[in-house]
C-alpha cells in the first residue's frame, strides 16, 4: 500500500514538475512566468521623479553626474565629463526602455523571429538582405577610435551593458518574461545597425516603384499622365521655390532626359509580379493568441515618418533682412512636430544632456545616443521627411546557363554572395544566401531577379551629425555638419539660431540616372545605374530668405523647373498650404501663435472643396436639409463637436473613391497589386497623401468637365458637380445607417479618436482612446478614425529665450505598462498643452550655458 | 509553521518549484505531525506572502495584464489561482510522498 502511495505521489509530482517546466504554446514555462520572486508578480524597474547625484568611475577617471527624472517624460543628465554623460544616457535608456531597445535591435539586425517565431521571418529576411548589420560593421570598423563619435557610442554602449549585467533579472520587462527572452550585451555595431533601421524606415518612397510598375504597365500613357503627374497637380508651395533660391535651378540636371510616364522595363505581369507587401514586413505579421497579438508590423511601422511639420520664423517678419545676412534686432522661432506612430512606450525618449560645452534638450530614439530633435542655447532644429526618392529598383538579366551571375555593361558578373543564418523560434535555423549586384541587393530572385538600390547600402555617419549637432552654435555650423555627414533618409531640416538666423536644408544623396523612368523598375543593363549624386551646391536649401520664414510639411521640395528628378510622391500639400497661409499673413509671431498654428485643426482642403460641394448640393435640392445647413455654416475646422466635420471627412473619402475606383478597376488594378492599400490606388491615406487627392483638387477647381469624372465601367458620363453630389448621397446613406438619423451622434469626436497603441502591437497595452480634433490634412494631424499616428513630438523654441522652450511627446518615460509614467502625458498632449523643457526648478547644472557661473 | 517559513524563504529566493522538497523532507523527518493538505496550505501561504512582498509597485497589475494579453477573464485572479494551485499541489504532493516514503522506510 505504501509502495503504491509513494509511487502515485511521486508520479503526480513528476507530472506537476513537468507541466511547470515546459512552454505552453507561445508562453514560457509556468514556473518561470508565475515565479513569485521573478515572474509576472515583479514589475519592471520603477520610474521615480527627482534628482540623484552620483560619481561614475572608469579606471582613473571620475565624473560627477546628476540625473534629474521629470514627470514629463524627460530625464536630465548633467556630467562634468562628456564620456559620463553618454554612459549615463545608455544606462538610463536601458533602465526604462530596454524591451523597446531590444526589439528595435532584433528588427534591425534581422533576428526578430528568434523571439517572435516564424511570422517575423519575412522581416528578418528583408533586413538581412538590406544588410543593416553588414553596413554597420563597416561603419564601426571605419570609425576613428580616438574620435568623438566612437567615444560617445562606446560609452553609451557601456552604460547599456552595465544596466543589463547589473539589473535584477526579476525587474526585466514583462514582454521578456512572456517571451522567455534574455538580453545580451550591446556593441557599437549594434547601435549603428539600429541607425540603419531608422534610416530605412525614414527613407521616403521605399517600394513605390514596385507598386507604380502596375500603373505604368496597365494604364495608357495619357492616363498615367493625368492620374500620376510627375509634378503634383494641386496648389503647391514648394519648400525651396525658384524665386527664393534661383541658383540651385541653374544646372542642366537630368529630368529632361527621363521618361516619366512609360515603363523603361516591361515586367511580365503574368510571371508572378513582385509583391511589395512581402518585403520587409508582412501585413499580418503577428504573434500570440487570436485577438491578443504581439504585432510585429506595428513595431516596425512605429519608426516610420508619415508626415511632419517644421518651420522657422525670424521676426519682425517682413523686410527683416537681406538674404544671407543676420541682424542683431531679429529673433528666430523654431517649431517642429514630426508625425510618427504615437505609441506606448513612445518612439521617443526625452533627454536634457549637459556636459562641458554642451547643453542640449530634445528627443531621441531609444537605443540611440544624444538628442535627435531639439535645441541647445544657440540653435534649435526640427525635421520633416524630405520625401526624396532614395530607392531604385532594377530587373537584372540572368540566365539559367550562367547561374550566380548577372549581365551588365556587356559582360557577365558574379553576384556577391553572403551566407546568413536566422534562428527562428520553434522552427530551427533558416539559411539564406544574400546576393548583391552592382546596383543593389537582390530582393527577389524568381521569376525576374529584382535588385533594390538604396543610398543607405553604403556606410554613412548620420550618427556623427546627430551627436555634433547637439552642440552646434549657429545655423551655419549646423548646416556644415549636415553637409559633412547627412546622406540617407533626407530630411527638411528647419533651423533657427540665437542670432536670429533661420534656414531649411534638404541635404543628402540625391541619386542621378541619365535615362529611363525612375518611377518604375529599371533595366539592370548598366545604362540606368546611378551615375552620381546631385552636387551639394544645387541641393535645395534656404538661408534667411526675404520672406522671413522657411517651412515644410512633406510637400514638394522644389518648383517644377528644378532640373533634377528628386521624387514625386508627396503629401497632399494642405498642411503646407495652411502653414504658408498663416505665416505669410502674420504680422508678428511669438510662442503662443506658433503653438496655435501647431495645434491648428483647420482642414485646408475645405477651402478647395467645400464651396463647389455646397453649390452642387444646393443645385441638387439639398439646401434645406440640416446636414447641408451644418456644412454651409461650418468654417472647416475639425472640432470634436462638429457634425459637419464628420460629414465632410466621409464625403471627401467617398469623393476620391467615387471618381477613381471605377478607373482603377477598369484598368484591372487588383487588391494584390495595392488597390485599397497603396496611396496610388486608393489606400487609406489617399485623402491626405499622394497624387490622387491633388488631381481631384485640380480637376474640381479647374477642370470640372474632365472625362475622369465619368465612369468607364458603366459608360455613364459625369462631371465634378454630379460626382460631388453622388459622393454626398452615399455619405448620407452610410452615416445614417451607422450612426442613425442626423444628431449629435454625428459629432466628429464621437467617431474620431486618438490612441497610443502598444509599441509591441499588444492591444491590451494600448491606452484608452480619447476624442480628438483634426484629421489627416490638418497641421495638428490625426490620421485615420482611431488615430495612432500624428505629432509624436511637439516643440516650439523662441531662440531669444531658449531656456523657456516648450515641448511635449505623448506617452511617458517608462515602458512598464503598470508605471504611472507609462502614458501620463497622453491626455496633456491631446488637450494641446506643452511642458517647459527645462523646468524652472531643475538643478542649476541644467542651466549651464544659459546662466553665467554654472558648471555642468 | 516550518513549512510556511520554508515556503516563504524558497519562493522569495526564486525556488518556489522546490516547495515539494521541503514538504517531503519535513514529512520524512517526522518532526511535524500533520496532514498533507495542511502542508499544501502552508506552502501556498508562504507563496502569497512572497507575492505580497515582491509585487509592490505593480506586480498585481502586471498579472492582470498577463490575463488580458493571453485573453483570459478575471484580471489577476487566474494567474493568482494558478500560482496558488501549483504551490498547494507541490506542498501537498511533497508531503504525501514524504509520508509514504517515511512509512515505507519504517
Amino acid at each position: 500500500m505504501n509502495r503504491a502511495k509513494s509511487g502515485l505521489s511521486l508520479a503526480i509530482l513528476v507530472i506537476l514538475l513537468f507541466s511547470g517546466f515546459i512552454p505552453l504554446g507561445p508562453l514560457p514555462p509556468l514556473f518561470g512566468l508565475l515565479n513569485p520572486s521573478s515572474g509576472i508578480w515583479v514589475s519592471e524597474e520603477p520610474y521615480y521623479i527627482g534628482s540623484t547625484n552620483l560619481v561614475l568611475t572608469q579606471g582613473a577617471n571620475h565624473a560627477a553626474v546628476t540625473v534629474f527624472r521629470q514627470s514629463d517624460g524627460f530625464i536630465g543628465i548633467a556630467a562634468n565629463e562628456t564620456w559620463a554623460m553618454y554612459y549615463e544616457q545608455g544606462y538610463t535608456e536601458a533602465q526604462y526602455r530596454l524591451a523597446q531597445m531590444e526589439f528595435l535591435l532584433l528588427t534591425a539586425v534581422g533576428n526578430l523571429s528568434s523571439v517572435a517565431g516564424s511570422q517575423a521571418v519575412s522581416s528578418d529576411v528583408f533586413f538581412r538582405e538590406l544588410g543593416n548589420y553588414r553596413t554597420a560593421e563597416i561603419e564601426a570598423a571605419n570609425l576613428s577610435r580616438s574620435g568623438y563619435t566612437y567615444m560617445a557610442l562606446s560609452e553609451f554602449v557601456r552604460g547599456i551593458n552595465y544596466y543589463i549585467t547589473s539589473a535584477n533579472p526579476a525587474r526585466m520587462p514583462l514582454i521578456f518574461k512572456l517571451l522567455g527572452f534574455t538580453p545580451a550585451n550591446w556593441t557599437v555595431t549594434d547601435v549603428l545597425a539600429l541607425e540603419q533601421l531608422f534610416l530605412w524606415e525614414n527613407t521616403a518612397a521605399q517600394f513605390d516603384p514596385l507598386y507604380f510598375t502596375y500603373a505604368l504597365e496597365k494604364m495608357p500613357e495619357q492616363v498615367v499622365h493625368s492620374f500620376y503627374p510627375a509634378y503634383p497637380a494641386g496648389i503647391q508651395h514648394p519648400i525651396v521655390p525658384v524665386q527664393l533660391n534661383p541658383v540651385i535651378y541653374t544646372e542642366p540636371g537630368n529630368i529632361r532626359n527621363l521618361t516619366m510616364y512609360t515603363p523603361t522595363y516591361h515586367y511580365p505581369l503574368n510571371d508572378t509580379p513582385p509583391d511589395p507587401s512581402l518585403f520587409g514586413i508582412a501585413p499580418n505579421l503577428t504573434f500570440g493568441e487570436a485577438n491578443h497579438l504581439i504585432n510585429v508590423t506595428q513595431l516596425v511601422l512605429g519608426l516610420r515618418d508619415f508626415g511632419s511639420n517644421d518651420w522657422a520664423v525670424r521676426t519682425p517678419l517682413t523686410g527683416s533682412s537681406v538674404s544671407g545676412g543676420s541682424s542683431s534686432e531679429s529673433r528666430a522661432i523654431l517649431s517642429n512636430d514630426p508625425h510618427l506612430s504615437t505609441t506606448v512606450p513612445s518612439i521617443w525618449m526625452g533627454f536634457q544632456l549637459v556636459s562641458p560645452g554642451e547643453n542640449a534638450v530634445g528627443v531621441v530614439f531609444p537605443g540611440f545616443p544624444g538628442v535627435v530633435l531639439g535645441h541647445n542655447p544657440y540653435v534649435a532644429w526640427g525635421a520633416t521627411n524630405g520625401q526624396i526618392q532614395q530607392t531604385y529598383f532594377y530587373a537584372e538579366t540572368t540566365s539559367a546557363s550562367r547561374p550566380g551571375e548577372y549581365y551588365m555593361d556587356g559582360s557577365w558578373h558574379p553576384f556577391l554572395e553572403t551566407n546568413e543564418s536566422i534562428a527562428v523560434k520553434g522552427a530551427g535555423m533558416r539559411r539564406l544566401i544574400v546576393l548583391q549586384a552592382t546596383n543593389g541587393v537582390v530582393i527577389q530572385e524568381k521569376p525576374i531577379t529584382i535588385t533594390l538600390d538604396w543610398v543607405g547600402l553604403r556606410p554613412s555617419y548620420e550618427v556623427s551629425f546627430f551627436l555634433k549637432a547637439d552642440s552646434a552654435s549657429s545655423v551655419s555650423q549646423f548646416r556644415s555638419l549636415l553637409e559633412r555627414y547627412f546622406r540617407v533618409a533626407i530630411q527638411n531640416w528647419a533651423v533657427a539660431d540665437s542670432q536670429g538666423n533661420i534656414g531649411i536644408f534638404s541635404y543628402g544623396e540625391y541619386p542621378i540616372i541619365s535615362q529611363g523612368d525612375p518611377r518604375g523598375i529599371l533595366p539592370g543593363t548598366g545604362a540606368y545605374n546611378w551615375i552620381g549624386f546631385v552636387n551639394l551646391s544645387y541641393q535645395p536649401f534656404l538661408y534667411n530668405p526675404p520672406t522671413g520664414f522657411v517651412f515644410s510639411a512633406n510637400q514638394i521640395t522644389v518648383s517644377s523647373n528644378y532640373p533634377y528628378y528628386v521624387g514625386w510622391d508627396y503629401e497632399s500639400g494642405f498642411r503646407a498650404d495652411e502653414i504658408f497661409s498663416t505665416l505669410s499673413s502674420a504680422a508678428q509671431v511669438n510662442d503662443s501663435n506658433m503653438i496655435q498654428l501647431q495645434l491648428s485643426i483647420h482642414d485646408y482642403s475645405t477651402d478647395v472643396f467645400l464651396k463647389p460641394l455646397l453649390a452642387a448640393l444646393s443645385r441638387a435640392g439639398y439646401a434645406s436639409t440640416p446636414e447641408y445647413q451644418a456644412l454651409s455654416s461650418w468654417n472647416g475646422d475639425m472640432y470634436t463637436n462638429s457634425s459637419a466635420a464628420t460629414i465632410y471627412y466621409f464625403w471627401l473619402r467617398n469623393y476620391i473613391s467615387f471618381v477613381f475606383s471605377p478607373w482603377l478597376r477598369y484598368y484591372n488594378i487588383t487588391p494584390a497589386e495595392g488597390l485599397g492599400s497603396s496611396s496610388f490606388f486608393l489606400g487609406a491615406d489617399d485623402y491626405y497623401h499622394g497624387p490622387l487627392i491633388e488631381d481631384l483638387e485640380n480637376w474640381t477647381a479647374n477642370y470640372t468637365n474632365t472625362r475622369w469624372f465619368s465612369n468607364p465601367l458603366t459608360g455613364e458620363t459625369a462631371n465634378a458637380s454630379s460626382d460631388l453630389v453622388e459622393a454626398y448621397a452615399e455619405t448620407m446613406s452610410n452615416l445614417t445607417s451607422t450612426l442613425g438619423a442626423y444628431s449629435a451622434k454625428w459629432d466628429w469626436g464621437n467617431v474620431h479618436t486618438r490612441v497610443l497603441a502598444s509599441f509591441f502591437g499588444i492591444a491590451p497595452l494600448n491606452t484608452r482612446p480619447l476624442a480628438a480634433p483634426g484629421d489627416g490634412n490638418t497641421v495638428n494631424a490625426a490620421y485615420g478614425l482611431q488615430s495612432n499616428f500624428g505629432p509624436s513630438w511637439r516643440m516650439v523654441v523662441d531662440m531669444s529665450a531658449p531656456q523657456n522652450a516648450l515641448g511635449i511627446y505623448p506617452g511617458g518615460a517608462s515602458e512598464s505598462p503598470v508605471s504611472a509614467y507609462y502614458s501620463n502625458t497622453f491626455l496633456v498632449w491631446n488637450e494641446g498643452n506643452y511642458y517647459r523643457l527645462i523646468p524652472a526648478d531643475a538643478p542649476e547644472q541644467f542651466f549651464y550655458l544659459y546662466r553665467v557661473g554654472i558648471s555642468p | 509553521m516550518i513549512q510556511f517559513a520554508l515556503s516563504t524563504g524558497l519562493s522569495y529566493l526564486g525556488y518556489w518549484y522546490l516547495l515539494w522538497t521541503c514538504a517531503l523532507a519535513l514529512a520524512m523527518s517526522g518532526t511535524a505531525k500533520t496532514r498533507s493538505p495542511l502542508s499544501g496550505f502552508a506552502s501556498a501561504a508562504g507563496v502569497v506572502l512572497t507575492i505580497v512582498l515582491r509585487a509592490q509597485g505593480g506586480g498585481f497589475e502586471q498579472a492582470g495584464l498577463l490575463s488580458r494579453i493571453i485573453g483570459i477573464p478575471g484580471a489577476q485572479a487566474l494567474p493568482l489561482a494558478l500560482t496558488l494551485a501549483y504551490s498547494f499541489a507541490l506542498g501537498t504532493t511533497g508531503w504525501y510522498a514524504g509520508s509514504a516514503l517515511s512509512q515505507r522506510t519504517a
